[in-house]
Parts: structure tokens; C-alpha cells; sequence
């Protein structure tokens, strides 16, 4: 029965609608328009935030402690965002091997070699200095050979993981593992080429942007620490004095920089949060930290929350499309008002031959679904022709832009739930008028 | 004789309760959003009308990086020489131009006092303010002469300062041939410049700014290079110092080689890329509010067509008929829009806590409400102008 007057009153709205063409196609558009805004804005929002890790994500933890002097003031209160290195080689030692891994990132220069298909000329490349479960931990694929072996994180090994992109470019993409790569002076052998890397933002290091391109080359952390000069130490924060900064010594106790993450199930998440404030009193008691323990330990998802990685413009789009999205409903609701008192003679008529309140209020409702429906759809279309403009934009973060299948869904149920709401009001005025007063007109 | 219509208006506004009020609440939507929005798209506008006080056209930067153990055979005198004997080239120097992260410095008008004012330092090798294009507004320039070496922290460096900064630190009194202090450096001023930005920002603050220049030896020194080339030459100079760079030394790495104003561009696309999808928002936003309007004006005239023509009958002119809708629109838009002003800058200040922006002003209101009654009074006189058409008779046939 209910079934039967759902159908009916689908069935009806859109004969209703066909019948004063333009007003529907007005009320239509200004839900399109409203949906438009709201699905570009959203989609672009849902496919920046992303989830880089996927489910292991909420598992994949970056603890960090607090070595700085008590007289640096620090409105927020929360520890620095990386390690020294002295804490982050203690704290890699709480977890088991094949579930921790340090890293950092900078800029190195590369000679070239003969069989690359290269420019004679040297260029610089960013590299990473990560221990060998890096890969693993960001699901980083392989292409052809695999990642360095622990044992080679701490011997010096001069071996390289690239990218893709930098495989290419060298190489012709063909399988180049056992060519050499020289690097600030020292020749290294690729051992391993990642192939296409999903990872949206870059969770791992958030510093040189969000939505950079990943790193091109890859070599074991302690190597390359110990490359012969400072071609810098990835974000690194320094506050004993000057000098200190000057010296830009990756080894100081009074320089943050290191990167650590680690895998933790959910039952050694305490566990670890314990490790740590124990560590943190320690070093306390050692005198070299001197507050008391203020210790986090922030899952991959709450890291990109906490670190606000979403551009500001794509959060002010969605301000204001809101806004056009609340404006095209009162709008849709004041035309979807117009249009029924507009059938008001029909209305009467039907009330006349005993239709309930009920069955009219439904069937406007119904009227409502149709709109929101085909505003919905048109909306999506729309939307996906703002996203296309925004792509254009130039910017780092403008190719990782779309809108996904399960927002395009959302926005398609926002836009049902708009129009519905639109229609309450006018489909419970009209029901509720006097048929007697609806035939006769005002 | 337009005011005693009010009452009727009023009283025709009680039928309508429902269609009045959400067309109240849409205009003062309308108004909010196009107030905020509007500003957002100004500040990018207006930040990329700022002029960072260098000769912006005619700049480019090289960064020139050195490669460890690999010593090269050319000091960077010899670099600079070769550039600036190329055709077109008007100036070069070792130095950063803005837009780069410049350092900062602390300074203030006697050693060691504790309220320091923050500065952007500018440094250079000799012929760096040449090189930058700026020039003196009072006072002389940097000259290569009196400039101390590299390095040499203890002699008293001559500076060039702007206005802004001037004005912090001295205020009315004369600030030429005055000394200022950063930490144990000391720096006399010789000139005063009218701006000099690090970056594109809107605040006075940033326009605070120190350019030295400092005499270079025969070292070889990796980093950032100044071009300036005459008139409409940048990019062709930029190319050929480029090669220079690069046949001169190949164990020195040129990462970056850009146009000043390339570099401009980049600063400010992500502002720019904004206010172009909100640009095209607002253009949506109007056009729902006005066929909104236009719609249910319409639908009004057509459900007072008996109401009319018995005004006509009794002897009201075309004109009235016209400004009575007229003034109706007028009435609603006028109410919403007040409504829309609170919302306006409710909504501004709640932003102003998530995002940098400067925040609305009256301007932006005061120029969205006129447009938006503007637009919506446009909408409005179409029906309304086909309702004072009806001639009496015709509607009293139709009845």
C-alpha cells in the first residue's frame, strides 16, 4: 500500500513537473547549483585528506617526546614534531624489528654515469635516508628488487632504492638493478625500484608539502648520514643558541629532525605510551630532559589532522558552498512553494474526491525526492565540471583532485535529504489549505 | 504618495508569510556569502597587486649549489664578471631576492635593548641593490667602497632601510647617518628606500626591511644569484647567465633558474586559483537569487491580477502598479539584507579563527548589498513590468 502510493506519487510528481516546464526546471537547477558547489567542494576535500596507509593507518603510530629546556615557551604545549637522533635510535629499539623505521629527507647531488640516458650535467635529487622497514611500513611497491636488509641499515652499504619516475628517466624504466648511481661524490648500486607509489598526502613527511612529489632515491639511514658533507637533515629545529643552529650538526642533543614511525596493535598501544613516559623520566633523571614527561603518540590519521594538511583554499571553497548550498535551498523551497499553490485547483479537486491530508502531503513529498533526484544527478555533473577547473590550478596538490564514487554518493543522498527538507514546508501548507479554498482560488 | 502603500504591502506580506520570510532569509544568505567570498577573491587581488619595491620585471634568481670535494676552478668574481659583461645585463650580485625566506633579525636603536623590532635582513656581495633595483628615496646608496668583507662581523656595516622600518624605529626624527644594533652587529643607515617585502602579505609589519652589501673576495661561493637586465631582456639573460653557470664550472649545481616574476606567480596561484572557483560560485549565487526573485514576483503578479485591475479601474496609474512590486522586492531585499550584514560578519570573524584572512570590511558589505538589491530589483521588474501592462478590462473579462 505504501509501496503502491510512493510509486503513484513518483508517478505524479513528475507529470506535476513536466506540466509548468519551467518553473520545475528553475527548481531543478537551483538544487543543482546548490549540489554543485557542495560536491566539488567535498569530493576535492574527501580525495586531499585521502587515507594514504588504508586500513593499517589507524595502526601505524609517530611517537614523540619532549627534550627541550624548560625556558623555551610553547603556546601549544606539544612536543616538537620529530626526534634528536639520540632519542629516535633509543625509541626505533622499542619495537620489534619489520615494524619501526627512521628517516629523513634532503637534497643531494647527482653526477652522471655512463649508461644513463641522462643530460651530461649534474642535477640534484631528493633522497631519503631510511632504515630498511620503510618500505614496508608505507607500502611502498617494488617493481624489480626489494629493499635493503636490516643488517645493511647500520654497515655503511652503499645501496639505493629509486622511483619510478627516476628509473625512467635514467634507465628508460627497463630493469636497472645493478647500475650505479653517484651521489655527492660516492657511487651507490640501485638495488630495488619502487613502482607507482599511491600514497595521498605523503604521511610520512608532511614538510616540503603535503602533496610533493615522493622522493626519487632511497638509501640506508645510517649511510646516509655519513655522506662527506651537510647537504641538510631534513626539518631540522635546533634551540640551545646560535651557534647550534650554525653548526647544523645532526648529531647534537638540542636538534630535532629525525622521523620515526612504528607499527603497534591496538593491545600494545598503552603499553607503548607507558615505554615512552618511562624513557622520558629517564632521560630526566639523566638530566637531559627537563620537563616532565609530555609525551604523544598520534595514530597516521590523527598525524595528518593534527598537522592541518588539507590547503586552507579548499576549506574556504567549502565555507562558501555551504553557503550557496543553504541559499539554493530556501530558494528550492520557496519555488517548490510557488509551484504547489500552483496546482492548488488540481489539489482541491483530488481532496474533493477523498484524498487525505496524508496521501497529498506524500505525493508533494514525492515531488520533492524527483527533484532532488534529478538536481542531484545534475549537481554531480556539475560539480565534476568545478573539479575539472580547480585541476587546473597548477598547484601540488591539484592532480590528486577528483571526486570518488562514495562522495559523489553522498552528495547524491545530501541532495535528497536538501530537497526534502525544501518540500516539507510548502507540501504541508498546501496539504493542510481547504480544498474548498483551493478550487475556488483566492 | 509612495508611502501610504506600505501598509497594503505589509498587509499582502501576512498571506505570504512562509514565501516572505525564506525570501528574506535567502537574500540575507546571499549577502553573507557574497560579502565573505568577495572578500577572499579582494585580499588575492589585492595581494597580488603588491609590489615587493624591487624592479620586479626585470629580475631573475639563479641558485648556483657546489658539490663537495670537487673544487671548482672559477671563483665566483670571475662568475659574476663573465654575467655582468653580457649584453643586456644591467647588474649582478650574490644575494636572494624576496619571496625566498630571507633570515630575520632582531634590531633596535641602542646595543643589547630588549625591545627589538623584527626585520627582514637582505645581504648581498657589492652592486646587490643595483642588482635588486632598488633605489633611495632619500639618503645615498649602498656604495661598493664602504662595504665590509664577508664574514666580518665587527665593523660597522652601512645599510639601506625602508620607510616603514624608518619610521618604527625613529619615528619623525631624521634616521640617515643613524646607528642600529642586531645582537653585536652594527649597521649605520645611509639610505631609505620606499619598500622592500619579503613576501606578499598585506601587513605593515612585512614591509620592515635592511638591505647590506658586503665585498667579495676571491672565494668560491655557492648560492643565490641576482640578475637585473635591461628593459624586456630578463628571460633571454637568464638563459645565456645560465649557460655561463653551467660551462664555466660542471661540478656546481643550478637547481633553480627562474624570473622574478615567475616566482610571483607561483607565490601567489594558490590565492588566485581560489578566487577563481569562488568567482565562479558567486556568479552561480546570483543567478539563483535573481531567478528566485524573478520567479515568485512573477507568480505574485499573476495571483493580484484581479487586485490590479481594480487599482487601475480606480485610478491608479501604470507607474504605481510598478513601483508597488517595486517597492515590495525593495521592502524584502532591504529587510534581509540588514539581517545579512549580522550574518556577514558573524561568519567573518568565525573564519578569521580557522584561516589567515583579513576579515571583511564595511566596503565589501556596503558593495555586495547594493548589489544584491540591485540584481534582485532587476529580477523583480520584468513580471513587475508586465503586471502594469494589464489593461483593467481585460483582466474584469477574465474574471
Amino acid at each position: 500500500m505504501a509501496m503502491q502510493t510512493f510509486v503513484y506519487g513518483i508517478e505524479n510528481g513528475v507529470r506535476s513537473l513536466t506540466r509548468s516546464r519551467l518553473l520545475s526546471c528553475q527548481i531543478i537547477l537551483a538544487m543543482a547549483f546548490g549540489i554543485a558547489a557542495f560536491s566539488s567542494a567535498w569530493g576535492a576535500l574527501l580525495s586531499l585528506t585521502g587515507d594514504p596507509l588504508k586500513d593499517v593507518g589507524r595502526e601505524t603510530y609517530h611517537p614523540q617526546v619532549d627534550p627541550r629546556p624548560l625556558d623555551i615557551k610553547d603556546a601549544s604545549g606539544s612536543p616538537p614534531d620529530d626526534l634528536t637522533l639520540r632519542d629516535a635510535r633509543a625509541i626505533f629499539q622499542f619495537s620489534p624489528s619489520g615494524r619501526r623505521a627512521m628517516s629523513s629527507l634532503n637534497w643531494l647531488p647527482m653526477e652522471p654515469v655512463e649508461g644513463q640516458l641522462h643530460e651530461k650535467r649534474m642535477t640534484m635529487v631528493f633522497a631519503r635516508g631510511a632504515t630498511s622497514d620503510f618500505f614496508k611500513l608505507f607500502r611502498a611497491p617494488f617493481a624489480y628488487g626489494s629493499a635493503w636488509s636490516s643488517s645493511s641499515d647500520n654497515d655503511g652499504s652503499e645501496v639505493v632504492v629509486i622511483s619510478k619516475k627516476l628509473n625512467l628517466q635514467l634507465f628508460g624504466g627497463k630493469n636497472s638493478i645493478g647500475n650505479h648511481l653517484q651521489l655527492a661524490g660516492k657511487l651507490f648500486t640501485i638495488i630495488g625500484i619502487l613502482n607507482d607509489w599511491e600514497i595521498v598526502p605523503r604521511v610520512y613527511d608532511l614538510n616540503d608539502g603535503a602533496y610533493a612529489q615522493a622522493e626519487d632515491v632511497f638509501m640506508p639511514f645510517e649511510t646516509w648520514l655519513d655522506l662527506p658533507q651537510d647537504y641538510g637533515y631534513g626539518p631540522m629545529k635546533c634551540w640551545a643558541n646560535e651557534q647550534a643552529d650554525m653548526d647544523h650538526n645532526p648529531r647534537s642533543e638540542t636538534c630535532t629532525w629525525v622521523q620515526l614511525w612504528v607499527r603497534l596493535f591496538p593491545s600494545e598501544v598503552a603499553q607503548y605510551v607507558d615505554l615512552l613516559k618511562g624513557y622520558s623520566e629517564q632521560q630526566r633523571a639523566l638530566g637531559r630532559f627537563q620537563r616532565s614527561p609530555n609525551v604523544k603518540l598520534k595514530n597516521a590519521d590523527e598525524w595528518l589532522v593534527y598537522k592541518k594538511v588539507v590547503p586552507d583554499a579548499i576549506k574556504i571553497q567549502l565555507w562558501v558552498a555551504f553557503g550557496l548550498l543553504a541559499v539554493c535551498l530556501v530558494s528550492t523551497s520557496a519555488l517548490l512553494g510557488v509551484k504547489f499553490r500552483g496546482d492548488f485547483s488540481e489539489l482541491g479537486i483530488r481532496r474533493a474526491l477523498g484524498a487525505s491530508k496524508r496521501q497529498v502531503f506524500l505525493e508533494l513529498l514525492s515531488q520533492g525526492i524527483v527533484i532532488g533526484m534529478l538536481g542531484g544527478i545534475g549537481g554531480i555533473g556539475l560539480g565534476l565540471a568545478v573539479v575539472r577547473i580547480m585541476k587546473s590550478s597548477g598547484q601540488d596538490y591539484a592532480q590528486f583532485l577528483g571526486v570518488s564514487f562514495s562522495s559523489a554518493l553522498f552528495s547524491l543522498i545530501v541532495a535528497l535529504c536538501s530537497a526534502l527538507v525544501a518540500a516539507v514546508v510548502p507540501a504541508y501548507v498546501a496539504a493542510n489549505e481547504s480544498p474548498y479554498k483551493q478550487m475556488v482560488g483566492r | 504618495m509612495m508611502w501610504n502603500q506600505i501598509p497594503v504591502i505589509i498587509r499582502s506580506f501576512r498571506k505570504h508569510k512562509g514565501t516572505v520570510v525564506l525570501l528574506m532569509s535567502m537574500v540575507a544568505l546571499t549577502v553573507a556569502v557574497f560579502a565573505n567570498a568577495a572578500s577572499v577573491i579582494g585580499e588575492a587581488v589585492r595581494k597580488s597587486q603588491i609590489s615587493t619595491g624591487i624592479d620586479e620585471a626585470n629580475v631573475a634568481v639563479i641558485q648556483d649549489i657546489a658539490v663537495v670535494n670537487k673544487g671548482g676552478s672559477k671563483s665566483t668574481q670571475d662568475k659574476l664578471a663573465r654575467i655582468r659583461a653580457l649584453p643586456g645585463v644591467v647588474d649582478v650580485a650574490l644575494g636572494a631576492t624576496p619571496l625566498m625566506n630571507s633570515s630575520t633579525m632582531y634590531v633596535s636603536r641602542a646595543m643589547g635593548e630588549s625591545a627589538a623590532v623584527e626585520v627582514k635582513y637582505f645581504e648581498g656581495s657589492q652592486g646587490y641593490q643595483n642588482a635588486l633595483g632598488v633605489k633611495v628615496s632619500n639618503g645615498d646608496n649602498l656604495r661598493d667602497a664602504s662595504s665590509p668583507n664577508f664574514g666580518i662581523d665587527t665593523a660597522m656595516t652601512p645599510c639601506v632601510i625602508t620607510a616603514a622600518l624608518a619610521d618604527r624605529l625613529f619615528g619623525q626624527e631624521a634616521s640617515i647617518g643613524k646607528t642600529i644594533y642586531a645582537g653585536n652587529l652594527s649597521f649605520q643607515v645611509v639610505g631609505i628606500v620606499p619598500t622592500l617585502r619579503e613576501s606578499l602579505s598585506l601587513s605593515e609589519v612585512d614591509n620592515y626591511a635592511m638591505l647590506v652589501q658586503h665585498k667579495l673576495g676571491q672565494e668560491e661561493l655557492g648560492g643565490l644569484f641576482v640578475i637585473r637586465s635591461s628593459d624586456g631582456q630578463v628571460q633571454k639573460v637568464l638563459n645565456k647567465a645560465l649557460s655561463i653557470f653551467r660551462d664555466l664550472d660542471p661540478y656546481h649545481v643550478q637547481p633553480l633558474a627562474e624570473t622574478f616574476e615567475d616566482l610571483k606567480v607561483e607565490a601567489l596561484a594558490r590565492r588566485l586559483a581560489l578566487a577563481k572557483v569562488l568567482s565562479l560560485l558567486l556568479i552561480v549565487l546570483t543567478c539563483v537569487t535573481c531567478f528566485t526573485i524573478g520567479s515568485i514576483t512573477s507568480l505574485w503578479v499573476r495571483q493580484r491580477r484581479t487586485q490590479i485591475g481594480v487599482r487601475r479601474a480606480l485610478g491608479a496609474t501604470r507607474m504605481d502598479v510598478l513601483a508597488y512590486f517595486l517597492f515590495e522586492n525593495g521592502m524584502i531585499t532591504s529587510v534581509g539584507a540588514f539581517f545579512g550584514v549580522l550574518l556577514a560578519f558573524l561568519t567573518s570573524s568565525q573564519m578569521q579563527k580557522y584561516f589567515e584572512l583579513s576579515g571583511i570590511t564595511w566596503h565589501y558589505v556596503v558593495c555586495s548589498i547594493l548589489l544584491i538589491v540591485t540584481c534582485s530589483g532587476a529580477s523583480a521588474l520584468g513580471p513587475a513590468w508586465r503586471g502594469s501592462r494589464l489593461a483593467p478590462a481585460v483582466v474584469f473579462r477574465n474574471i
